[in-house]
Order: structure tokens, then sequence, then C-alpha cells
């Protein structure tokens, strides 16, 4: 029983994790009928953010900001880019649509190395293990993703919305790829140690005054307070989302546009701003998870998305893809189902991977629509 | 069918006559088998490796680095085109096809690396087994033959049940998957089982079988080896190791295809990846294949005995597993080519062009489905044994999803339902990793450029997304390489299953 409490927080971690990702999926295919493969990219990018700004050391604008040439025309241009995108904006003209996707993906870049930036500065002048430090770590990474999210739905997927649906899925591995293989080379193909941000004692004798324990007890049983943390920054961040999704006017115009495209199209709704409006909520939480996944085991590699993203997509199959709280259950769900065999049967620490897709194809053969999805009849 | 009918490109016309179809298949074959050498005496007491074959003179005017690009390439032909029948003429978009690579590798490379060797005191003689190695896959075909009836019993006990109660079948499936998963942890490690632990039972008594099936069977396969002819048993054994490679790896294709035959497009693609991850895993836990650390494999006719000569040096590998990469390379692209543009070709497009009219036409969608798959990892097989005999080497990584989502850029880049394309893409491909990389050691280019060639993937990988902005159909645009725009041209359909919302 012991063994088992511990090993149900230990899945309800890993689980928070998948929903987090799987929420992403499920939105983007809700949205767009487009299985996003490059979402567990982006939640690995968003754990390499955060390293950079828990470090404080955001080596691409160090390098910018140092570099004798570069430095002034580089942020110069930076400002006056987003100075023209807001002046448009706010004056409601529409440039050329070219110039505006270049403006907006420059717009991007530019939010995100000043996130980066100032994130950093933050971290090092408050110190490093702090709740402070933790927020801005996990702000920071959602705030690049979020960019990032845009940024690809931009590029890659609006130019092909009209096409067969197998080219967006081409384009959707050919970024994924490119993420992955990119990021060997931008971050370095080594495994990177994750500071820690979160106020959680290394040890259990030695605890600052100011830290938390690293593990608490309850009912008899030892609780890694790491896990619970995770589990609880999911659980608000969810919260959120259903806030988000339930009770704003754009969050109705996003579940209109998942129900009928067309039709949403028709009363009125920018299918674009939502379209880009789920990229951008996707791949916060994606970040967030990153982040959190970092907390956990706090070795990071450019390939450490690939598992967990398709593990994620998984979960929202198993959930009922296109159905946001059925994304949260299938994540839960699968991290406990994969933690629990993983304890329990023999050698099934082995095959810890393999539990995933025969879920998915168990899934697949007796209720494709999963546990929470409706019946799509296919019309002739 | 006619002779003026464009859509047949063989040489001789097709009637219904069945000698005609069996003497021009027949023709294909002969041409195959005198690329391989097959015919060829080979003199096993000359000690000196001086036969020299086309293959050799390329090693030795090119350089024995550029012959085994030229050798992987062949071998990503087999793969792209392989990889073709399934996702663009069939339509499905598969994800998996490094997995029956892996099948036909990893089974093959084995059973040559237990029982290829004739005598065991004399190195030279490897490969020359062909007897004992066609037995070992006999014994696994009775292994896996077994299991198959199995789960079908199971499968129709569950089908049964349905009428009972519509809710049932998940229950049952459910509850057997526990009594399974209870009896095999419970029985796992014991050394006596206990007669009520019926699985962990019936997984020893298959295994047992397999054992006394092969130990029946070995000394006798051992004879007919050493009856065959000495020129006879080396093409024998290899050419028995293909086909049981690839015939594994069909078996594979039918376990994929059956279950996801009523998958959609995405669900399809994620399935069949789930499948390619599982065969990766289960090889990885197998410590009779290595584990993770690989498996070591002879490479085909090395021969330590061989002296070579001095003035010609050449390679004993690259001589004789040469002309059979070549040879089936050319097998599949005739096997899919004839395939594809054949009757049973035009029911498979109309099944990918729209499933329902099909359906209704009368075409059975499940058997061409399921066709496509086969032969697809037929080939794929195949290609995994020339792969494990070339290298030498193989271990898990080289099968994972990396090299799935390559095959499929490849057949994607080269344009769907192109078989030209495929090749044409396959051998770039494939090739493409070692231009970058002599690329980004030249000297001359400014190092943030070469930095950019290290990066090799992730070029290709951008390439691919701004093919897919530009040009989505593919570089041939699903047509073939020569067809002149007056011919129509056969169309790449709207993907699988891209229904309007």
């Amino acid at each position: 029983m012991h063994v088992f409490l511990q090993q149900l927080i230990n899945g309800l971690s890993l689980g928070a994790i998948y929903a987090l990702i799987a929420v992403g999926y499920t939105m983007v295919y809700g949205v767009l009928r487009l299985i996003n493969f490059a979402h567990g990219d982006v939640f690995m990018v968003g754990a390499m953010m955060g390293l950079y700004v828990a470090t404080g050391s955001f080596t691409v604008y160090e390098t910018v900001r140092n570099h004798p040439l570069l430095s002034l025309p580089v942020g110069l241009i930076a400002l006056a880019v987003l100075a023209v995108v807001i002046v448009l904006r706010v004056m409601r003209i529409k440039a050329h649509w070219a110039l505006d996707g270049a403006a907006k993906v420059v717009a991007a870049a530019a939010i995100s190395a000043l996130v980066m930036d100032l994130g950093g500065r933050l971290i090092h002048a408050s110190g490093a293990p702090s709740w402070r430090a933790f927020f801005i770590t996990i702000v920071a990474a959602m705030i690049v993703c979020g960019c990032l999210g845009f940024v690809i739905e931009l590029v890659a997927y609006r130019p092909l919305r009209n096409q067969p649906r197998i080219t967006a899925l081409i384009t959707a591995i050919g970024i994924s790829m490119f993420l992955e293989f990119g990021g060997q080379g931008v971050f370095g193909a080594t495994p990177q140690h994750f500071p820690d941000v979160a106020p959680i004692a290394q040890s259990s004798e030695h605890v600052p005054a100011w830290q938390l324990p690293q593990t608490f007890h309850v009912l008899g049983v030892t609780v890694s307070f790491a896990y619970t943390l995770i589990v609880a920054v999911t659980l608000v961040l969810m919260a959120a989302l259903t806030y988000v999704v339930r009770y704003t006017r754009t969050g109705m115009a996003l579940r209109a546009v998942s129900f009928r495209f067309d039709t949403a199209a028709l009363m009125g709704i920018n299918i674009d701003r939502i379209v880009s409006f789920a990229f951008v909520l996707g791949s916060m939480l994606a970040a967030a998870g990153g982040v959190l996944v970092a907390v956990r085991s706090p070795s990071i590699t450019p390939l450490m998305g690939l598992m967990p993203g398709i593990k994620a997509f998984v979960a929202a199959v198993l959930g009922g893809i296109g159905n946001i709280p059925g994304a949260v259950a299938g994540g839960f769900l699968l991290g406990l189902v994969e933690v629990l065999v993983a304890a329990y049967l023999p050698q099934g620490s082995q095959y810890r991977d393999a539990i995933a897709f025969v879920i998915l194809i168990a899934i697949l053969l007796v209720k494709p629509t999963g546990l929470f999805g409706r019946n799509l009849v296919e019309k002739v | 069918m006619r002779k003026s009918d464009p859509i047949s490109l063989s040489p001789l016309a097709p009637g219904r006559s069945w000698l005609r179809t069996l003497l021009s298949n027949a023709l294909v074959v002969v041409v195959v088998l005198i690329l391989a050498g097959i015919g060829r005496r080979i003199e096993y007491a000359e000690r000196n490796f001086s036969f020299p074959w086309f293959h050799d003179w390329i090693t030795w005017h090119w350089g024995f680095y550029q012959t085994r690009m030229l050798m992987l390439a062949a071998i990503g032909v087999i793969m792209a085109v392989s990889l073709q029948l399934i996702n663009g003429i069939a339509g499905q978009f598969s994800l998996g096809h490094a997995g029956f690579m892996a099948v036909g590798a990893y089974l093959s490379g084995y059973a040559s690396s237990t029982y290829a060797l004739l005598d065991p005191d004399d190195p030279g003689t490897n490969y020359e087994n062909a007897g004992q190695v066609a037995w070992y896959f006999v014994s696994l075909a009775t292994v896996v033959f077994t299991i198959a009836v199995v789960l079908t019993v199971v499968f129709l006990l569950l089908r049964l049940s349905q009428r009972l109660w519509r809710g049932l079948p998940p229950l049952l499936l459910l509850a057997v998957l526990a009594w399974f998963t209870w009896d095999f942890s419970a029985g796992f490690g014991l050394e006596s089982v206990p007669p009520y632990l019926i699985w962990t039972k019936l997984l020893r008594g298959l295994g047992e079988m397999f054992g006394w099936t092969l130990a029946q069977g070995l000394p006798h396969a051992l004879e007919f080896s050493k009856w065959l002819p000495a020129w006879s048993r080396r093409p024998l054994c290899f050419l028995t190791l293909l086909t049981g490679g690839g015939l594994f790896a069909s078996a594979a294709g039918l376990l994929v295809g059956l279950p996801t035959l009523r998958l959609r497009g995405d669900y399809l693609a994620i399935a069949t990846l789930g499948f390619a991850e599982i065969i990766r895993v289960v090889i990885t836990n197998s410590q009779a294949l290595g584990r993770s650390t690989g498996l070591p494999v002879t490479p085909y006719a090395n021969r330590p005995d061989l002296i070579p000569d001095p003035d010609r040096p050449g390679d004993p590998v690259t001589h004789y597993i040469f002309p059979w990469i070549l040879a089936m390379m050319v097998v599949t692209i005739v096997a899919v080519w004839r395939i594809a543009y054949s009757p049973k070709g035009r029911l498979i497009r109309a099944v990918r062009e729209d499933e329902v009219a099909a359906a209704a036409v009368g075409i059975s969608t499940t058997r061409q489905k399921v066709t496509a798959f086969i032969v697809g990892a037929f080939f794929a097989g195949v290609g995994g044994v020339l792969y494990v005999h070339r290298e030498g080497y193989v271990n898990p990584s080289s099968f994972g999803i990396d090299q799935s989502l390559l095959y499929v850029v490849m057949v994607t880049l080269g344009g769907l339902g192109s078989i030209t394309g495929a090749i044409v893409a396959g051998a770039l491909l494939t090739l493409l990793p070692f231009l970058f990389r002599q690329l980004a050691s030249v000297q001359a280019l400014p190092l943030s450029v070469r930095h950019v060639f290290e990066n090799q993937f992730a070029v290709l990988a951008l390439a691919l997304v701004i093919m897919m902005l530009v040009r989505p159909r593919g570089l041939l645009g699903g047509r073939e390489l020569w067809w002149r725009r007056n011919r129509r041209a056969l169309q790449t359909a709207p993907a699988a299953g891209a229904t309007a919302t």
C-alpha cells in the first residue's frame, strides 16, 4: 500500500505533464483537424528556455549585445519593427500580407528576446531557488513558447490550410525534425542540467528556513514535494484554461471553430486569430510542462520532446481527441498506467515506452473516439 | 485490357494467358539471376581473390567509400519504393516502415550469425549452410503460425460474444488481458510452472516447441546443405535469408495492416508508428537479439581465408553482396511497378481515391490495403536483410522513429504515387548526408556555413518544410519521370479521410 501510494503520486505527476502537452494537441486538432507533430518539440524548447532564464544566460542575446558591430543595429531594428507593428495595429492599417507576416515574426522574436533578458536579470538579482524565480521561469518560458507556436502556425500551417491534410502532416513532421536537430545544433546535443529554481531543499536533513522540505509525510507515506508541486501547478493552469475556454468570448469562439469551421467563419469569427490563439495557448501549456518536467528530472536534451510528445498524443487520443477535459483525463490516466505497470509488472520498466503504444492500439481498435469523444459519423 | 492501353508498360502485352504472364515474369527473374551472378561457378580451391565483376571495377576506380555509398543508396531506394506502394499508391499513411526493416534485419541476422556456418572449424564455409538457415525459418514459422491460430480463435470468440451483448467484447478483452497479466507476472521466472497458470505454460510450451522442431530438423538440414553442389550453396543460402526475412517482415505487415484497416489518415499514422516502436522495444529487451548493444553479424561472404590480390585490392564483402543489392533493387522496382500499373494496381488506387465509392463498386477495400502492406513490408524486410549483411552490425537505433520519418520524407519529396520519384528521392536523401558531411569539412567555406552543414538533418527538415510550402505535390508531382504531358497523370488524392467538417 505504501509503495502503491508513492507510485500513485509519481504517476500523477508524470500524468500531469502528459496532460499539459496533450491539451495542446487536442486544441490544435479540434480547430484544424491537424496532428501537430512539432508540439513535443515546443515542450523541449520550453524546457531549454526555462534553463536559459534560470541560469540568467541567454547566450544569443548576450552575444549580440556584446558584439561591437551587431548590438546597436539589431536592437534598433527590433524596436523599430515593434513600433511599426504597434502603430499599424493601432491605426488599423492592413499592410501587405507578406510584410505583415514578416513583421509578426520579428515582433514575436523581439518579445521573446526581451522577456528572456528581463527574466534572466530578475532571477539574477533575486537569487535562484525561490518562489519568485520559479514563477518567473515558468512565465518566461510560457511567453517565449507562445511566440514560437504563433510563428510556427503562421509560417508553416496557415499557407497550407486548403491543401490536403497529408501535406500539413508532412510539414509538421518537418518542423518537428527541424526543432530537434536544430536544437541539437543550437543548444548542443549533450544533456544540460537544469538549476534548482523551486525552493525545495535538496536533502531532508539540512533545510534552510525559507525553503520547503523535500518530502512530507501523509498517511504514513513519504511523498516527494516536487511531485505535488507539479500536480498543483498543472491543476492551476488547467483551471485557468477552463476559465478561458468556458467563460470568455474568445474561448467561446474557439469552441465554435472546433465544432464547425465554416459556419464559425460565417458568424463573423476571425478564424486566423482563433487558430493562432489555440496554438499560443497550447504552446504555453507545453512550455509550462517543459519547466515542470525539468523540476522532476533536471537533465534536459534537445531530443527530450520526442517520446513525451508521442505519449501525450496517445493520451489525447485516449481521452477523445478534440475534447479538452478528455485530454487532461487521458494524460493523467496514461501517466498512472505507465508508472504502475513499470512498478508492478516483472521487468516492466523496460517496457515503459511500449505501454503507451499498446494502449493506443487497444483504444483505436476498441473505441477510436476515445473515452470522452463523440461519435464522428462519416457521411458520404 | 488491350495492347493499345497506355497504362500497361510491360514488354509483352498482358493477355489473360497464364503462359504469357509466366513467361514475361520469368524473363525478369532470369535477368535478375544473371545480374546476381548465380550460375557462375566460384572455385573455392582458388585462394586468390581476383574474379572481377563490374562492381569490383567500381571499387577499384572510385574507392571503397563511394561503393559503400552506392550500396546504401540502393538499399534506400528499396525502402523508398516499398514505402511508396503503401503510402503513395494505396494511400495509407504508414509511419512505421523501419519496423518492418528491423524485423527482416534482425531475424535474418540472427539466423546467419547462428546457423550460416557450414563447418564450424573452417570460417571459409560461411554462408554455405542453406539448409539450417531454412530450417530455422521454418521452425520460427510454426511458432508464429500457432500464435496466429490462438489469436484468431480468441478474436473469433470475442466476436461471437458480441451476439450475447453488444458491450461484451471490450469487457472480455480487458478480462483476458488482466488474466494474462496476472498469470504472466505470477509465473515469471518460476522454475516449474504450476498447471493453473495457463498462459505462462502456453508461452513456455511455444518456446519448447520451437526448440524441439529446431532440434529435430537441424541435422537433416545440415546433410541437405552438404548434399548441395558447392557452387550453389552460397547463393541459395542468401536467397533463403532474403526470402525468410522478407516473409517474416510481411507477416509483421499483415499484423500491422489488419487492425488499422478502419483507421483514417492521422490515426493510421500514429498506429503504425506505435507498431514500429513496439517492435523496437521488443528487440531492445530480447537477450538473443543483443538488446540495445546490437547484434554483430558477419557481413555476407566475408572470407578471412581469401588472400586479396595486391595489384587489385578489392573487398570480398562488396564483391559478393553488391550484385545481390542491385538485383533486389531491380526486383523491388519491377515488382512494385508491375503491381501499381496493373489491374490490381487500379483496384488499390481506387481504394486510395475514394474508399466509399470503391466499396460501393464492389472492391474489397480490406484485401487491397492488406496487399499493399504485405508487399511493401516484404521488400522492406529484404532491404533490412541486405542492410545487416552489408554493415555487419545492427542495433535498434537504426530502426527508430527517425528512420521511419526519413523514409516518409523520401516518399513525399519524390511525389506520392510516383515510383521514379521514390527512386530519385530515396537515392538523393541517402546520399545527401554524406555530401553534407563532406561539405562541412571543406576548409574554403566560411565557418557559419560549415556549421549549417554539420546539422544536416536540420537542413533537410527545413528543405522539406520549404518544399511542402512551395510544391506540395513533391518533386515529380505524382507522375513518373518520362511520362509526357499529354498522358493522363495519375493524380494523388486528397489525404485519406479528409472529410469536410
